[in-house]
């Protein structure tokens, strides 16, 4: 009968995490830069405590919502949804060393040390596409689609849905940016070309059950279509790409 | 200046493709079960659900912004099913004459209607 396995101390936690995600226990920092930078639990957007006693791991984010044209009532309405968004798709399960860790993932509004974005509710009929380059200094813009949905044969919830799991994609891209630079952000996991957005030759078709990949894109000629609401039900960020979040949050232990 | 030229590119860039969708709605007052065949492929190319009256399903994918006449290119035909077992098939030529989108709108629908039933 094999051992049970021995406590998850705060070393192997580390050790075991970033092996996970392909990175080294320490930076390695490049000695030709003039100030190297650390990315090692580095983000200022994101905190991260872990309680291995109760198997949580409870992740702060910060973002900065801009408001530019929109009524106090909507700002408040998509606040809300793109908090909920990223906090549905981005709340899971990870595994570091056969231990089940409960990640659950609370979106805060702060103006300073959060990631900056700009909502907008698009109110003519065409979709608008939502983007975060995470880089530049460009804010994200985090698009609702109103006048897109507005078709009464469209499910009432369509539009809030669609909004929901756009800001939890949207912010993904801040999280694969920090963990693997343009190719694994812009490049959806190298799904897609990175400048272009067009799925790549090797990019397969929708897996035929289980999970679909938040930050992923799929070939559609390769398999069958995916109605939103299955896509709906079945997509969630991927455990590699929740490990990078933390790896990326500033880290707290708790005793 | 880095964030000019980023815009112009993102600019650029996003007007390749557009967003559309494609959306199934029962416009009769029976149960109907639609069943999809897909021209892509993997073997597995057919779907089945069944849209209660008044209830939709909708498709979204990416498009070449110069080929937005073309509904969802993957479906090849569709076979639509009510309780009492009548049944109706739609060729993709077919399924062309049924589907509708409007000027500036993003969504090509299909409403399946009781006329469709004629005959059985």
């Amino acid at each position: 009968m094999a051992k049970e396995s021995k406590e998850l101390t705060e070393a192997k936690f580390h050790q075991i995490l970033h092996n996970s995600i392909n990175k080294p226990l320490t930076d390695i920092v490049d000695e030709d830069e003039d100030f190297p930078i650390s990315k090692t639990h580095a983000v200022t957007w994101a905190k991260c405590q872990v309680n291995i006693k109760t198997k949580n791991i409870l992740v702060d984010v910060y973002i900065n919502y801009k408001n530019n044209d929109l009524t106090q009532a909507e700002f408040t309405k998509l606040i809300n949804l793109s908090n909920a968004g990223i906090q549905h798709y981005w709340s899971r399960t990870i595994s570091v060393d056969g231990v089940k860790l409960t990640t659950i993932v609370k979106v805060h509004n702060r103006n300073s040390n959060s990631i900056p974005v700009d909502l907008y509710i698009e109110r003519d009929k065409g979709y608008s596409r939502s983007m975060n380059p995470a880089s530049f200094g460009v804010d994200a813009s985090f698009i609702y689609n109103q006048g897109a949905f507005s078709n009464k044969r469209f499910p009432k919830s369509a539009a809030d849905d669609d909004f929901k799991q756009v800001s939890a994609h949207e912010f993904g891209h801040s999280v694969l940016m920090h963990a693997g630079g343009v190719s694994l952000s812009w490049g959806h996991k190298g799904s897609t070309n990175a400048l272009t957005q067009s799925v790549k030759s090797s990019t397969p078709g929708y897996p035929a059950s289980g999970p679909v990949d938040l930050m992923k894109y799929y070939d559609y000629d390769k398999s069958k279509g995916m109605r939103f609401s299955s896509l709906s039900k079945r997509t969630k960020a991927a455990e590699i790409d929740v490990k990078r979040l933390v790896w990326g949050a500033k880290l707290i232990w708790a005793k | 200046m880095g964030k000019i030229v980023f815009i112009i590119l993102i600019t650029l860039l996003a007007s390749c493709t557009t967003t559309s969708s494609f959306l199934i709605y029962n416009d009769t007052n029976k149960d109907v079960t639609v069943t999809i065949s897909y021209a892509v492929e993997n073997p597995d190319n057919t779907e089945s659900f069944v849209l209660a009256p008044e209830k939709s399903e909708f498709w979204m994918y990416e498009q070449s912004s110069f080929d937005t006449n073309t509904f969802y290119p993957q479906i090849q035909s569709i076979k639509l099913a009510t309780d009492n077992k009548c049944e109706v098939s739609l060729s993709r030529s077919e399924l062309e004459k049924q589907v509708k989108k409007e000027k500036d709108e993003w969504q090509w629908i299909f409403d399946i209607n009781l006329k469709l039933f004629d005959g059985c």
